[in-house]
């Protein structure tokens, strides 16, 4: 446990030490806020709806989390610092872990950035924070799909960029399932059962039950379980690499 | 302390360590030397726990890798080659790190700060960041985190690869005063490196160990020569097919300087006293006669070209050019220094 906080504090810093976390939370929020504000006209609206604003979520955090996890390793493995790593007593799970709630920290502090958005439209019009709340629970559970997801596909490569767009297609692919239309298609061909199956996988299937104001146990589960076959992945490449 | 048996490892077609053993003991430098690619690096990986060697055991201190890896990285100390470091932490954060995970915190992880900023060299770099450090402090940095744990066990690949002369020679006896207490094993490519430093000499070639020996046993023994210069004042042609008449004498060249020949015999111990009465006979002026040993180099050279043609192995001059060019320090020219010396005395 004290191997974990010390390499999950030194990660985190990696981040801040570099202007990359920075960039990457200001792009997160200002992609957010303009979808919100501009594509969705905000401003034009009588009666705005703040459930729009996390509609995206799901598809923005993708890309976000990709692009947040691409160093996890692929950075170790490019400066060669994952031998010094891997020779420290430090087991290879409190890696995996210490990295992957690093990782899920950053995303915490860019789901906390974007309250901004419900609150200024609080100002304006009475809001559902049982909704903006419940948005935000599956916002961090989604997430951490994708950062376990990201995590792993960082250990293939020593190349971040090839790591991002790995893990982007992936996370991409993996919100698409969810899609109502992509299961209504997979369900003419196979069924709803099958449909529904498939969508299961999807983040954006569970995130609509967050963002109607539902703790859905089932969707609880979902995270958990994807974000533990990503993380057990993730320490069976690391453990993988000695031979 | 350290025990390796048998092991091998494979990279698909290519067999990087081939059936190799060795044993070091406590207080020992053992210099693992051979050509790039040989598999040093391969071996030190599987020693340190890093990778696992497809077989073959392992044992440091009694315990083996594969089942406690955790207890065996605490017995070591290691810098791996080109010394990777976490570039965007300073260094005292970057030791405060590392002593983290050798849980030493507190009081003990100033103290044990203290001690290897001070073994090394880095006072004055303590607040600064990794990135902005040159080769040397880096390599120094590296080698402050393998030192943090007072390990009784430190292996270094290659640490002094792309220093300058200075910082090689302050490198090395660095590397000396820890061998003092410590068991240290280095890898390198450069065999005045491993000559200078060194207790131990292992030359690796192919995966293979071709040669484990002392230093000078190595030099004098390697070859099962001996060899002499001597210095004929006026000397004429007729000198060289003379000296070759003489019972146990195997070849004469021409030597470092004018007028000096370098005579190589069998392991003889008369020889000396042969060519001096020979000289005597003649009636040459003998300004000089000096027994050489073989340089490292022509042993290195002779083990892991492969062949062992007599101007590869009895030609001073053209061994050192070979190895020279490729070191590119002027640690040659100390070894040449060195030999005169020896020769001298």
């Amino acid at each position: 446990m004290k191997n974990m906080t010390t390499v999950y504090r030194r990660e985190l810093a990696a981040y801040f030490n570099s202007p990359i976390a920075y960039i990457f939370l200001i792009g997160f929020l200002l992609a957010v806020s303009t979808i919100f504000f501009v594509l969705r006209d905000f401003f034009a609206q009588t009666n705005p709806d703040v459930r729009a604003y996390f509609a995206w979520f799901p598809l923005l955090l993708a890309g976000f989390c990709s692009a947040v996890s691409m160093r996890l390793w692929a950075e170790e493995k490019r400066a060669g610092t994952i031998e010094l790593l891997s020779t420290w007593p430090v087991r290879a799970w409190e890696l995996v872990l210490a990295k992957y709630f690093a990782g899920l920290t950053i995303v915490a502090v860019a789901l906390i950035l974007t309250v901004v958005g419900p609150w200024s439209v609080s100002s304006t019009t009475d809001v559902d924070w049982g909704v903006i709340f419940s948005s935000y629970f599956g916002a961090v559970v989604i997430a951490s799909v994708y950062m376990a997801l990201g995590a792993w596909v960082s250990t293939f490569t020593h190349n971040q960029v090839v790591a991002l767009l790995v893990s982007c297609m992936i996370s991409v692919a993996l919100w698409g399932v969810g899609m109502p239309p992509f299961v209504r298609w997979v369900s003419k061909f196979g069924g709803v059962e099958f449909g529904n199956f498939v969508g299961w996988f999807g983040t954006e299937y569970h995130f609509q039950e967050f963002s109607k104001g539902l703790i859905n146990p089932v969707g609880l589960i979902y995270g958990v379980g994807m974000t533990a076959v990503f993380l057990v992945l993730n320490n069976l490449f690391v453990e993988g690499r000695k031979f | 302390m350290i025990h390796v048996q048998d092991i091998v490892k494979r990279y698909g077609a290519t067999v990087a360590v081939d059936h190799v053993s060795f044993d070091v003991a406590e207080g020992e430098i053992l210099g693992f030397l051979g050509p790039n690619g040989a598999g040093k690096s391969t071996t030190l990986k599987i020693v340190t726990s890093y990778i696992v060697a497809d077989s073959g055991t392992v044992s440091i201190g009694g315990v083996d890798p594969l089942t406690d890896p955790q207890e065996v990285r605490r017995q070591i100390g290691y810098l791996p080659e080109s010394t990777p470091l976490y570039t965007d932490m300073q260094v005292g954060e970057y030791l405060k790190f590392v002593a983290g995970l050798r849980s030493i915190t507190g009081a003990r992880a100033r103290q044990a700060i203290d001690r290897v900023v001070d073994t090394v060299g880095i006072e004055r770099m303590y607040c600064k960041t990794i990135g902005h450090l040159s080769k040397g402090y880096r390599q120094r940095v590296g080698i402050a985190q393998s030192l943090i744990h007072d390990p009784p066990i430190i292996i270094m690949d290659e640490p002094t690869s792309g220093l300058d002369p200075h910082q090689i020679i302050e490198i090395r006896e660095l590397i000396r005063t820890l061998g003092r207490s410590k068991l240290v094993i280095l890898s390198s490519h450069i065999l005045q490196e491993i000559s200078a430093i060194g207790t131990r000499i292992l030359i690796i070639k192919d995966g293979r160990i071709v040669a484990d020996d002392h230093p000078d046993t190595m030099r004098s023994a390697a070859l099962g020569k001996t060899v002499f210069a001597a210095r004929v004042k006026g000397a004429t042609a007729d000198v060289p097919d003379t000296l070759l008449g003489v019972e146990g004498i195997q070849s004469v060249t021409p030597g470092d300087h004018a007028e000096e020949f370098r005579i190589v015999g069998g392991e003889d111990a008369d020889l000396g006293a042969r060519i001096f009465r020979v000289a005597v006979d003649k009636g040459w002026t003998l300004s000089s006669l000096s027994p050489r040993e073989h340089s490292l180099e022509e042993v290195y050279l002779s083990l892991t070209a492969g062949g062992s043609s007599p101007s590869r192995i009895l030609s001073t001059s053209e061994g050192s050019s070979g190895t020279e060019g490729s070191s590119g320090t002027p640690a040659s020219d100390s070894a040449a220094a060195d030999d005169s010396t020896r020769a001298a005395s």
